[in-house]
Formats: C-alpha cells, sequence, structure tokens
C-alpha cells in the first residue's frame, strides 16, 4: 500500500469527471484502420514460419516421422522434434503453483490427447512449413482413446475451480427434501465447449542470447513472463513480452500454452525470429476448454413455495494427466435461500486439459441451476420470478455472511417491466405470434462474484504538468486501454488528453491477471493508489513549502483536479501541478500503487455482481426450430466506470449465454478422441443473424465494502443467467423440457420422456 | 438437418404430378417416388402430405445418432408439400429457416 492511503476519502471527491464516462473505446481508430498490431503482425527482420504438426490419434506414440521428407522440401529449414529440440531447464510437467498447468513440449514419444504437438516444422514461408508439417506424415502406436462422462472411473477431485472444496454444505438438505411437498430431481448435460477466439494464439519469438523478445496475446503478461523464465532458465527480467491487443482471450489465453512455448523454442533452435500461429483446428486441444458436466438437481420447496433444500451434484472431466475441474456445482452457494448441498466427482479422459472458460463453474452450474429452478417454480405453480423473489437470499447462503451489495431485487423489477413479464401465462405452450409460431418467456438470474487478484501501477506527475500511469495491463477487447485511462486521469487529477496511459508490455508494473472479471476492480485500485501516492508527494511539496498558496494547508487537505490542488476548505486557494513541480525544481515526481482485495472486508461480506436476464423465443410448433427474439439483461455490478463499454461487454456475455443453450457443442468422436467439428463452419457460434434485440440495462449500485472505487466485474456475469433464460423460454414455449445442451431441435420433435 | 423440395401440378383440385426431394438423409438428394405416385390424383390436404410424407421415409433406418431424422424430414415434406399448394408466393422469403427470413412470420418460409 502506499504511505498515504485516500481510500477512507469519500468517493465523491476526486472522481466523477472521467469515471463513469461512456468513451468509446480510445484505440477503436486504430482498430477500425488496422493499425492496431496484434502478435501475428509483427514480422522483424530474418523471421522464419513455424508450423505445428498435431496428433491425430489421442492416445499413444509416434513411432514415425519422415522428417526427411519434410526437410526436402524446398524452403524448410528445420524440423523440431522430440529428437533435437532444445533442452529446457524445467520439466513442462512440474507443477509448482496452482496456476502451472503441464505442457505439451515435444519431450517424449507420448501422445495425450487429439492435437497435441509432435513436431514443429520451421520454414522461409508459411506455404513451406504447412507443407513441411504435411509430409511427416507420422505413424502411431495407438492406445484406446477414453472419451466422455463414462469413460472411466470416477472420483472425487481434491479441489475443483482454483482450490475450492470439493464438497460443501450448509443446513441439512437430506431433512429438507424428506419434509418437501414438492420435489424436484432431474439431470442436466452440459458439452464440451472451445473458446474459439477469433485470434488465435499466436508467437513471434526473436532470442538475443539469453535476452528474448516476444510479441504474443496473454491475459497475464508477468505469469508467462515467470513461466518462460522457469522453462528457459532465464531471469523474468530478460524476456519482454508486448501484448497491447487481443483478439479474445476468455480464459484460453489466460496461462501461456504449449504452442506458444514451442514458438520459442523453435526460435531458439534456428537462431532467428519464429512466428507459430495455430491453425483454428490446432485449437481444439491445447489451449483449454470448457469441460463437459452432468449435473444431478435435487430440490425441494414446501406448501407455501419456499425452498427446503438445494442439492446440486455435477459430473465433469479433466484430462489424463493434470487437473482441472469445472466447478459448476459451486453456482447454487449464492443465489437461493435454502439449506445446500454442494459435490462433484470427475473422470479422466484423453483430451487436452480443461481450463477456465470465461465463467469457468458459473456458466455451466447456471444453466443446470436457473433451469431447475424454473421446473421446481412450476412445480409449485407459481411464477418463476415469485418463485425467485420468494427465495431471495438476504445472506449468502453457503456462508451465512451478508452482501457488500445486492440490487438484484432492483434488477428483477426493472427487466420485468421493460419486458412485460407481468402478461406472461403460467402454463407453458399458451403463446403465439400472427403466423403461428410458438412463443415463450424465460428468466434466469446473473451472478458472478466480484473479485480481486493483486495488482501495481506506477504514477508520475511532469513539471509539464503532464502525468503518466503506467501498469501492465490486458486488453481482450474488453476496453481495458479506455477504462483503466479513464481510472488513472481521475487518479491524477487530470484531463484524459494531459496524461499518457502505458499497458500491454511486461516491463511495466504487473498489472495481475485480466481474469475473474476482476481486471477493472485490481489494476484500477493499483492505479487509483498510485495516483493517490503521488498527488500525495505532490501535496507534501506544495503544503510545506511557504511560497505556495496552499502551505499550512496539511491538515485541512487538498484535492486534485484539473491539474492543480485545491485547498479543500478553500477552493479559492489552488495551485497547478506545473507551478509546485518547477518551483521545488523537480522534472518529475513519481510514486506507486497496489491494488488487491482486502481480507477484512472479504471475511466480513460476500462479495457478488447480480442480474436479472429475461428472454423471448419463438418455436416452429412442426420443426422445432428455435429463434431467440428478445433477450432483456438488468444487472447490478457495483460502480461503472465506463457505460458504454459495460454495456458491449453485457452484450458478449449475453450472447454467449444463449450460444450455451442453442448452440455450442464440440462433438467428440468416441472411436478416436477426435472432435468432429473444430472449426467456425461446424461448431456452431451465434452471427450477428442469430442475435436478437438486445437490452442490457445497469441498476445504480453503490458497494463501499469491495473496494474504494466501488467496482465489480461486468466480464463474465453476462452468460449466468441468460443461458437458463432461453432454456427456460424454450420450456414455455412448447412445454417440453430440454435437459440436454445445447438444445437441438431433434429434443423438441422426438423429445425424450420425462 | 434435413431439406425438402416440392413441385406440385394441380389441375381442377386434384394434384396431377408430384415432385419429392429431401436432402441430409442419404449420402446423396433423395427422390421420393413412392410419394409421388401417392400424391397423383389425390386432392391436396394435410392427410395427403402426411401419407406421402410416411410413405417417402417408409423404409428409412437410422445410422448412429439420426433417428430424429426420420421424423423431422416427414414434418418438413408436410411444409414443403403445404408450401407448394400454396402456389409461388409473389415475394420469395430466404431460404427455409434461414435467420435472414424478414417475412412476418417465419411459418411461411420455414
Amino acid at each position: 500500500m502506499p504511505e498515504i492511503s485516500l481510500t477512507q476519502a469519500p468517493a465523491h471527491l476526486r472522481h466523477g469527471s472521467n469515471i463513469g464516462q461512456p468513451l468509446t473505446r480510445r484505440d477503436g481508430v486504430l482498430k477500425v484502420k488496422g493499425e492496431a498490431r496484434y502478435a501475428a503482425d509483427n514480422h522483424p527482420a530474418g523471421m522464419l514460419h513455424a508450423v505445428l504438426a498435431v496428433s491425430s490419434i489421442a492416445r499413444g506414440r509416434v513411432t514415425f516421422l519422415d522428417v526427411q521428407a519434410a526437410k526436402r522440401h524446398p524452403g524448410v529449414v528445420e524440423v523440431m522434434t522430440a529428437a533435437n529440440k532444445p533442452p529446457l531447464a524445467e520439466d513442462p510437467d512440474a507443477k509448482t503453483n496452482p496456476f502451472m498447468f503441464r505442457l505439451d513440449l515435444l519431450q517424449n514419444d507420448q501422445v495425450r490427447y487429439a492435437n497435441q504437438s509432435i513436431a514443429v516444422v520451421i520454414a522461409e514461408t508459411l506455404e513451406a512449413a504447412t507443407e513441411g508439417a504435411a509430409l511427416l506424415s507420422p505413424r502411431y502406436e495407438v492406445l484406446p482413446a477414453r472419451v466422455g462422462l463414462d469413460a472411466g472411473e470416477s472420483f472425487v477431485p481434491a479441489a475443483v475451480g482454483v482450490g475450492n472444496p470439493s464438497e460443501m454444505r450448509r443446513g441439512d438438505v437430506e431433512a429438507g427434501l424428506a419434509t418437501a411437498s414438492k420435489r424436484i430431481d432431474a439431470t442436466y448435460e452440459t458439452p464440451t465447449q472451445y473458446h474459439n477466439a477469433m485470434e488465435p494464439h499466436a508467437i513471434v519469438a526473436a532470442w538475443d542470447g539469453d535476452t528474448l523478445s516476444i510479441d504474443t496475446p496473454t491475459q497475464g503478461l508477468a505469469m508467462a513472463q515467470g513461466r518462460i523464465a522457469g522453462l528457459f532458465g532465464i531471469s523474468p527480467d530478460k524476456i519482454h513480452i508486448r501484448s497491447p491487443f487481443l483478439g479474445g482471450g476468455f480464459g484460453s489465453k489466460g496461462l501461456i500454452s504449449g504452442p506458444q512455448i514451442l514458438g520459442i523454442m523453435a526460435a531458439r533452435l534456428v537462431g532467428r525470429p519464429v512466428k507459430l500461429v495455430l491453425r483454428r483446428e490446432h485449437m481444439y486441444g491445447p489451449v483449454g476448454h470448457r469441460a463437459p458436466t452432468r449435473q444431478r438437481l435435487r430440490i425441494g420447496a414446501d406448501g407455501d413455495g419456499l425452498l427446503t433444500a438445494i442439492d446440486h451434484h455435477a459430473k465433469t472431466a479433466s484430462s489424463s494427466f493434470d487437473d482441472f475441474f469445472e466447478p459448476a456445482a459451486d453456482a447454487s452457494h449464492t443465489l437461493y435461500a435454502s439449506p445446500i448441498a454442494t459435490s462433484h466427482e470427475a473422470v479422466r479422459v484423453d483430451t487436452g486439459t480443461p481450463l477456465f472458460m470465461r465463467a469457468p463453474g458459473e456458466a455451466t452450474g447456471s444453466i443446470a441451476l436457473e433451469s431447475a429452478i424454473d421446473e421446481a417454480a412450476w412445480a409449485c405453480e407459481m411464477d418463476p420470478l415469485a418463485f425467485r423473489l420468494k427465495n431471495y437470499a438476504e445472506v449468502e447462503p453457503i456462508s451465512g455472511k451478508p452482501f457488500s451489495s445486492k440490487a438484484l431485487r432492483e434488477c428483477y423489477a426493472q427487466g420485468a417491466t421493460r419486458f412485460g413479464w407481468s402478461r406472461r401465462p403460467l402454463a407453458p405452450r399458451q403463446l403465439r405470434d400472427e403466423a403461428g409460431l410458438l412463443v415463450g418467456w424465460g428468466i434466469g438470474t446473473a451472478t458472478f462474484p466480484a473479485l480481486m487478484f493483486q495488482a501495481e501501477a506506477r504514477a508520475v506527475l511532469r513539471s509539464d504538468g503532464s502525468g503518466l500511469m503506467e501498469t501492465g495491463a490486458h486488453d481482450m477487447g474488453q476496453g481495458a486501454w479506455t477504462a483503466l485511462a479513464q481510472i488513472a486521469a481521475d487518479g491524477l487529477g487530470l484531463e484524459l488528453d494531459q496524461m499518457e496511459f502505458k499497458a500491454g508490455t511486461s516491463d511495466l508494473p504487473d498489472a495481475g491477471i485480466a481474469g475473474g472479471s476482476a481486471h477493472t476492480a485490481t489494476a484500477g485500485m493499483a492505479i487509483h493508489h498510485a495516483g493517490a501516492a503521488v498527488i500525495a508527494k505532490l501535496a507534501d511539496l506544495a503544503t510545506t513549502d511557504q511560497r505556495s498558496p496552499l502551505f499550512g494547508a496539511g491538515n485541512a487537505g487538498v484535492v486534485a483536479r484539473d491539474g492543480r490542488l485545491f485547498r479543500r476548505d478553500d477552493e479559492m486557494r489552488s495551485e497547478s501541478y506545473a507551478d509546485i513541480l518547477g518551483r521545488a525544481g523537480l522534472k518529475e515526481i513519481e510514486a506507486r500503487g497496489k491494488g488487491a482485495a482486502d481480507p477484512a472486508a472479504q471475511s466480513t461480506y460476500a462479495m457478488h455482481a447480480h442480474g436479472a436476464v429475461f428472454a423471448e423465443v419463438k418455436v416452429d410448433p412442426d420443426l422445432g426450430q428455435i429463434r431467440v427474439t428478445r433477450l432483456v439483461g438488468v444487472f447490478a455490478a457495483g460502480r461503472i466506470i465506463n457505460p458504454h463499454l459495460v454495456r458491449s461487454q453485457i452484450f458478449g456475455g449475453m450472447i454467449w449465454g444463449m450460444s450455451f443453450a442453442l448452440h455450442e457443442h464440440a462433438i467428440m468422436d468416441r472411436r478416436s478422441g477426435r472432435t468432429l467439428n473444430p472449426n467456425l463452419a461446424e461448431y456452431h457460434i451465434p452471427v450477428n443473424a442469430d442475435v436478437p434485440y438486445l437490452e442490457a440495462i445497469m441498476v445504480d449500485e453503490h458497494d463501499p465494502h469491495v473496494n474504494a472505487l466501488g467496482i465489480k466485474g461486468v466480464g463474465e456475469i453476462g452468460i449466468t443467467g441468460s443461458a437458463g433464460a432461453v432454456a427456460n423460454a424454450v420450456w414455455h414455449a412448447t412445454g417440453i423440457r430440454v435437459r440436454r445442451f445445447p438444445i437441438r431441435i431433434e429434443d423438441l420433435v422426438t423429445p425424450a420422456p420425462n | 438437418m434435413v431439406s425438402a423440395a416440392a413441385a406440385l401440378r394441380i389441375e381442377q383440385g386434384t394434384i396431377r404430378d408430384a415432385r419429392l426431394a429431401l436432402g441430409g438423409v442419404a449420402a446423396k438428394p433423395w427422390r421420393a417416388r413412392a410419394a409421388e405416385d401417392i400424391l397423383q390424383g389425390v386432392r391436396p390436404g394435410p392427410d395427403a402430405y402426411r401419407r406421402a410424407a410416411e410413405a417417402a421415409l417408409a423404409g428409412a433406418t437410422p445410422s448412429g445418432d439420426n433417428q430424429f431424422k426420420i421424423e423431422l424430414a416427414q414434418r418438413i415434406l408436410v411444409r414443403a408439400l403445404t408450401l407448394a399448394a400454396a402456389g409461388t408466393p409473389e415475394r420469395v422469403a430466404a431460404l427455409p429457416a434461414s435467420p435472414f427470413s424478414t417475412l412476418p412470420g417465419a411459418l411461411i418460409d420455414a
């Protein structure tokens, strides 16, 4: 923490001029002009192209690669295999912290999943490298692939997500179920999903001795730097990573992946800069995915519609060689007042290791929980919104802690009004449009924890009156360049055009990770504290100098605004930054600040963002074709730094939610363990024509506990609630409860027996 | 997933000639000759379409996970015949099931 922390000052004192403004993204013009330089746009002199050769089997070993044929191909410079790869300083299968995942870096001939890298071909051109990879014609010793949730013995993981207990309970669920007058016992299935960021994982790596220069998209610059340093046995400060823009990450770029490291190894092997870009189909394996789940929900309610029990059990899958367990059942911890029990089990399958994918656990769990709550409401013959309000959690159900803030009632009320929910008939299959299509209305509750990690920022004030704020933050398209600059401008008491904001490179202070919907809060608080600290230094210069109009204002304090310090109790007395620094003979002053969660507040309060999503679908009664026609989401997520960018973020999340309910499904070949649809033609995601009229409304929420700026996250919450709302709308339209996602035409044309 | 094309020649309220083809149900486009024969000489209407659709899929067997296509194909055929009997619309809609459909009421073109 800085020496002087202004976190106790009322928030309005130094904020509001930039924070809260709906600015368009500051990097927007660069992007529309094609001038924003993404990793793969970099072409250093002498650069070679590397292409992965990947395994077409899911389990076994490589017995032969025709390296000679590849090398004979004109333009091919080198073929990197297990036989000639440069040595690593660390076993890529070693795990020394929970954020370390095992990487496949050509250490042996073993194949652990389809699309695992088995060689890298390096050539003068992309075409030559691609052809060289094809010429390798690998042969394998094949073992049977373990595919799907019934692949083998299931076990209880030691932890799910990041260190969450696998099982949790509060209250007596069995007693609650036994005494319930209405009971739901339903099993829901969610599929394997892939992040499919528009920008594939890419790296341009150049070695100069033991100094390494890298362009690669990452959601965590410092963690990537640390991982690379460990693997190559060099000091992190020898590694310079540039990651100014990401074409989407969604968690798949949170930790540096195997193929990116292979690009660095290839550059070391050939002694020239190397570019390696994943092909779309290569992204279905080594860069993470959302594991499938099978979730059983048992819910009890009494005669008044009060919940007596929620028992949420989730089965999921991890890879054969590493641990990541989608914490799906944990979604039931926070929303509804009831005795709660959650538990997980898992199997091991021959896939790449699943990883964090936008709202990991929350998204998978939410669609099952929200469907089950809807089923319970129907069993109680209650309107699903009224049922949710009846069981509104005034304290966090799993912990009993009060919420730091929770404007969910407001979300329900505003959303219901905007949507016209009061006109909804209780029973399904009652609404038709003018053309005879079935119409259904559904609701889902959204929730996501308000997390914070750790970040640092550096603030500078210069004698010309300008300022600088630096933090190694990451803009994945969510708008960090803009929102964090807005916080920085307010922190420095300057207008945006009077200050410079630097982010996106590894030589800047560590901004933590752009994940967990925590980047704005974490990096924002670091910026806020750095600004406060540098202003405190400046104030000290002024208030102790007899020549300053602010002399002696040390007790009254000063306010920083528009490049001037004002005496707090007498705004007629002020002095510009330039004058203060000039008189002190200083060219610039600097200070650092940190952002981190406040453990005292965290132990006292449950901290979550909330929302309510209302969906309308239309279904062809004969053909089962589903179209989402309206989505209205109302969210409460603390202070909104930039309403324009937040709305876009929420839109994106809501579209992901609808995609979860109706589109995304990676289909695994049960015989080979390969993904059958590893491309954007057959792995369905919504295109513009699929996306309906969307509304995203943010309700005011002042949260004095999450952090001094009152920021919660908005990156992931949009998926939760939305997926269930769409699924519930399909039920309301058709009367058919589909419990396997995505909901398909066949589920409505030939429904499974209920 | 499944597609159908239908052409009907209707004279004095009776189907004189019918052509039916299905897509997405075999390794090639599938002409439903048995269904065409059923329609010949009958009055157009839901019962006739359903009988024709059942005949078109009479020998169909699923492979793998596509049992539903047999029912879906019959429903698509009924829809295609219904649209064909209604005549070529003044404004031809986007392809059936297209999200680009702009005519009110996607039933018309789905």
